[in-house]
């Protein structure tokens, strides 16, 4: 168990990526986060039980894109649609948050996960997000993805 | 002989990844049905011919536990075997759900191997039941 919400999730979300899309995530820091990727989404998830709260991920469309090809095993050059690319991420969201929850409570409590929400991010929120010392900040193929778990009780 | 999966995921990339390991892996499954939640397995339930469900927990309209529950409660659908395919590690969950009938529970993310070699089991003993 890790009872840090920001460690967990610099423990848990490299191995998930790694095993759903055979990408690696190296860990970064505001710093080299502040360069806001031109077009970026923000997906949310929420959920409650035996803690509620909500797990957040800010990535640029270009590696959602990416993600998702990987996660189909799309043959090259074939481009998955934005809707595929929200699908993909929602999902490594969703498996992300299970599995933090279970790094940060054990496997006693159970929790119930909300469906993933997917909105446009824009350059303020991206900064504003990267500034906070609660994100845990990741290099993934030359690109930052920002991460952070909020729990309300 | 072959078998009909129905694979209950809300997420359409989840559904795709099932689909395409089962077509790869398992030789003996015919046709693959998907749900986006368990309303919509429900229906399908009642329409087709259906030896194994691969349903996820957590799924809008309807989670995947009430859908269990409902199938249950059906003469028709009580005796066909489940598999929850979930990201949740509740232990408590999982034996609620063994509890409910759940004949095994992959957590995600999971191998292909994994899928396989679990579809493969369920479906191999299905095989191996007299008619």
């Amino acid at each position: 168990m890790n009872a840090h919400p920001k460690s967990a999730l610099e423990t848990v979300f490299p191995k998930v990526l790694e095993e759903m899309a055979f990408l690696f995530a190296d860990q970064s820091d505001a710093l080299h986060a502040r360069k806001t990727p031109g077009d970026s989404v923000c997906v949310v998830i929420a959920f409650t039980g035996a803690r509620s709260g909500t797990l957040e991920m800010a990535i640029s469309t270009s590696l959602g894109r990416e993600i998702s090809s990987n996660l189909l095993g799309s043959e090259p050059g074939e481009t998955p649609s934005n809707a595929a690319a929200h699908d993909a991420l929602g999902e490594l969201l969703n498996v992300t948050c299970g599995n933090v929850l279970t790094e940060i409570a054990g496997d006693k409590p159970v929790f119930n996960l909300g469906v993933p929400r997917v909105t446009a991010l824009l350059g303020d929120e991206w900064n504003a997000f990267a500034s906070d010392s609660g994100a845990a900040i990741f290099n993934v193929e030359g690109q930052i993805v920002l991460t952070r778990i909020t729990l309300h009780s | 002989m072959s078998f009909n999966v129905l694979v209950v995921d809300d997420s359409a990339t989840v559904r795709a990844i099932i689909v395409k390991t089962m077509r790869i892996a398992n030789g003996n499954v015919s046709e693959i049905f998907e749900a986006g939640h368990g309303e919509e397995a429900l229906q399908v339930l009642q329409e087709k011919w259906v030896d194994l469900v691969l349903t996820d927990i957590n799924m809008p309209v309807m989670i995947g536990v009430e859908l269990i529950k409902h199938m249950q409660a059906n003469d028709a659908m009580k005796g066909i075997p489940v598999v929850v395919v979930s990201t949740e590690g509740s232990s408590t969950r999982m034996n609620e759900l063994e509890a409910m009938g759940v004949r095994a529970y992959i957590r995600k993310p999971f191998t292909p191997e994994k899928m396989s070699e679990v579809v493969e089991q369920l479906l191999g003993a299905a095989d191996e039941r007299p008619s």
